[in-house]
């Protein structure tokens, strides 16, 4: 079972990453799942300029790594990639990209589910949003803390 | 003997810099570190570095009730985080 994480300023190539990963699992996995984040271009009717990305070096990479032991502990997964991007991203730049692999569709579905979810509230980043009203740093809303819970909540 | 605090984002913002060095025995609790970046920073961060948002790490984990501190720490003051 291979975790990859990459945090970098580069935007990511979603296809390349897919081809790259389809060719590493070589038909043991039966199933492949991803998810890909965009930045938005409006937030409350405000056109969004754009989004700084901040991290911390180190504990970033290891709440990731936690979210994916943590999927891995729970579906029986083949393989985990998650592309964060930082810095300075304008509206319809990709910020974050995830990968499931799996020998089933539902392993590989739900725990690509489960990752982003987890990431919302988990990750440890800080997103400054700056649009025509001014700037503000972003919290995670009520909507992630329900969504993380519910994983929490189900039965495994 | 020093300790390295790390502040992140918006309270970055806030204290007007990203790290602080105490140096000498480090402080023997949260609330005690807390007392040390007030008396060298301005006192009113006390509070705000202790509201219940503010989450702490120390060494690159999150810590749950109070630790002791070591030569070499590396403690960070963290805002409410957002990833993906």
């Amino acid at each position: 079972m291979s975790h990859a994480i990459r945090i970098q300023q580069a935007d990511f190539d979603v296809g390349a990453e897919w081809a790259e990963l389809q060719r590493q699992l070589a038909g043991r996995a039966g199933a492949m799942a991803s998810f890909c984040g965009v930045v938005r271009d409006q937030f409350d009717a405000q056109a969004i300029q754009d989004l700084e990305l901040e991290h911390y070096p180190g504990m970033t990479e290891r709440s990731i790594e936690a979210v994916l032991q943590r999927a891995d502990a729970r579906w029986t997964l083949d393989a985990t990639l998650v592309i964060h991007r930082v810095g300075c991203l304008r509206p319809a730049e990709q910020i974050v990209l995830v990968m499931t692999a799996a020998r089933h569709r539902q392993a590989a579905l739900e725990s690509c589910a489960f990752i982003i979810d987890s990431l919302k509230t988990e990750a440890v980043f800080w997103k400054r949003e700056r649009s025509t009203s001014g700037e503000r740093w972003i919290d995670s809303t009520s909507a992630d803390h329900t969504r993380a819970a519910r994983w929490r909540n189900e039965r495994q | 003997m020093a300790v390295t605090v790390r502040f992140f984002a918006a309270l970055r913002e806030r204290v007007g810099r990203d790290t602080l060095t105490i140096e000498g025995v480090p402080p023997p609790s949260l609330h005690a570190l807390r007392l040390c970046i007030g008396a060298r920073l301005g006192a009113d961060l006390v509070a705000a570095l202790a509201a219940p948002e503010i989450r702490v790490a120390l060494n690159h984990e999150f810590i749950h009730g109070d630790p002791a501190f070591s030569d070499g720490d590396e403690v960070a003051f963290m805002p409410p985080i957002t990833g993906g």
